[in-house]
């Protein structure tokens, strides 16, 4: 029971437990004064009270609420791609790793462009060249494509690093079964004699 | 059709970059927060229309870590207590508003009617000013701004029985100072 709650209630509606409550505290004379002044202050409420606020406040806040709405919509446009970012970012380690293995097992040799699908790496200039160290990755085919095609007959030479040689036919574009090599020559690096013609190797994973 | 639209739904549009609901919940509080800002800093309307507009701002900035599940009104109210609370705190700003203690008088509409009821008003704002400022929130929360007790006690953040307690007897002291107004006593 609090005091404050009884000084609401009408005084016709107090029971006499609440009374004998009031009289432990104040009289019930002092009681029934704040009472009556409790009801002056309940009427005191300022329907009256014109006292407003500056409306530049009201402006000045829908301006910021504006350029704050910008500025968020602003933060979006940049944390989407900032999470295209950070998924091409790790497709870019792994391509550069790629690359720099790639480089690493087939040395001196530029990957110059792509064709058939992506997988295919061809490799320009491959007279220059007379090894290459089959990367890890390329798993079933080597593909050779001469310099002209229909040209005469053609060799490229494979040598496996126990010096067994096979001669292939390459006026056309052609494929080598790295399985049938492996089978063969139990091993997957293959040197290509210096006076091939072959100008384009592809690297075919299938 | 955001007339009828909750505080809180307003907030939620707000937050979704709705300008009109900022502009309607502008429009139900800032007469009342001014209000009860003006009351509490002794009428002092620059400081009053600084801190009203220091809490809308704040709306504004941090409506994304605004919690629905809290009553907007209760919580807006917290905002300008606390913000009243430091300026009271802030000694620069005590010594002037104390200096400007006016009685201030509110800009309101006279008449010979009015004019008695006016006298009590000027007479209660100059002892409320005088109350200490919890005293002083509480009354203006209660008789001003017309707010429930749970209501009060979540924005001064003391217990409902406190509330009513300091509320029994802060109007018991000002009925002792004003005992002339006192229809009791005529």
């Amino acid at each position: 029971m609090e005091l404050y709650d009884l000084l609401r209630k009408p005084t016709s509606e107090l029971s006499q437990e609440e009374l004998d409550f009031i009289k432990r505290t104040i009289s019930l004379e002092e009681f029934n004064q704040i009472k009556a002044f409790e009801n002056e202050l309940d009427n005191i409420r300022p329907e009256n009270d014109f006292s407003i606020p500056s409306k530049y406040i009201k402006d000045d806040l829908l301006s910021k609420f504006e350029s704050h709405k910008k500025s968020d919509s602003m933060l979006k446009f940049y944390n989407f791609p900032l999470e295209l970012w950070k998924v091409a970012s790790v497709f870019a380690i792994f391509f550069l790793g790629y690359n720099f293995l790639n480089k690493l097992t087939i040395p001196a040799y530029s990957v110059a462009e792509k064709s058939i699908k992506d997988t295919v790496f061809i490799v320009k200039d491959i007279t220059q060249i007379d090894t290459i160290f089959l990367p890890s990755i390329i798993t079933k085919t080597i593909a050779v494509k001469t310099q002209k095609t229909g040209e005469v007959q053609k060799t490229l030479s494979v040598q496996t690093i126990d010096s067994k040689v096979s001669s292939y036919n390459i006026n056309e574009f052609k494929t080598f079964d790295l399985n049938d090599l492996r089978e063969n020559y139990n091993h997957s690096t293959i040197y290509f004699n210096e006076d091939s013609l072959v100008d384009k190797i592809g690297f075919i994973q299938i | 059709m955001l007339e009828h639209q909750t505080d809180e739904l307003l907030m939620s549009l707000l937050k979704a970059g709705d300008s009109n609901a900022f502009s309607k919940l502008y429009e139900r509080y800032s007469m009342l927060i001014y209000r009860y800002l003006l009351r509490n800093l002794n009428g002092d309307s620059g400081k009053a229309e600084d801190i009203l507009h220091d809490i809308f701002l704040k709306i504004i900035e941090h409506k994304s870590n605004y919690d629905a599940s809290r009553n907007f009104k209760t919580w807006i109210y917290s905002v300008a207590t606390n913000q009243c609370r430091n300026a009271w705190k802030n000694e620069e700003n005590r010594t002037r508003i104390m200096e400007k203690h006016i009685p201030w008088e509110y800009k309101t509409i006279q008449n010979e009617e009015m004019i008695e009821k006016s006298d009590f008003s000027k007479k209660i704002n100059q002892n409320i000013s005088d109350l200490d400022p919890l005293a002083r929130e509480i009354i203006v929360l209660r008789y001003y701004q017309e707010l429930s007790i749970k209501e009060i006690s979540t924005i001064v953040s003391i217990p409902e029985g406190t509330v009513k307690s300091k509320l029994f007897y802060t109007i018991k002291s000002l009925s002792k100072k004003l005992i002339h107004f006192n229809p009791k006593n005529n």
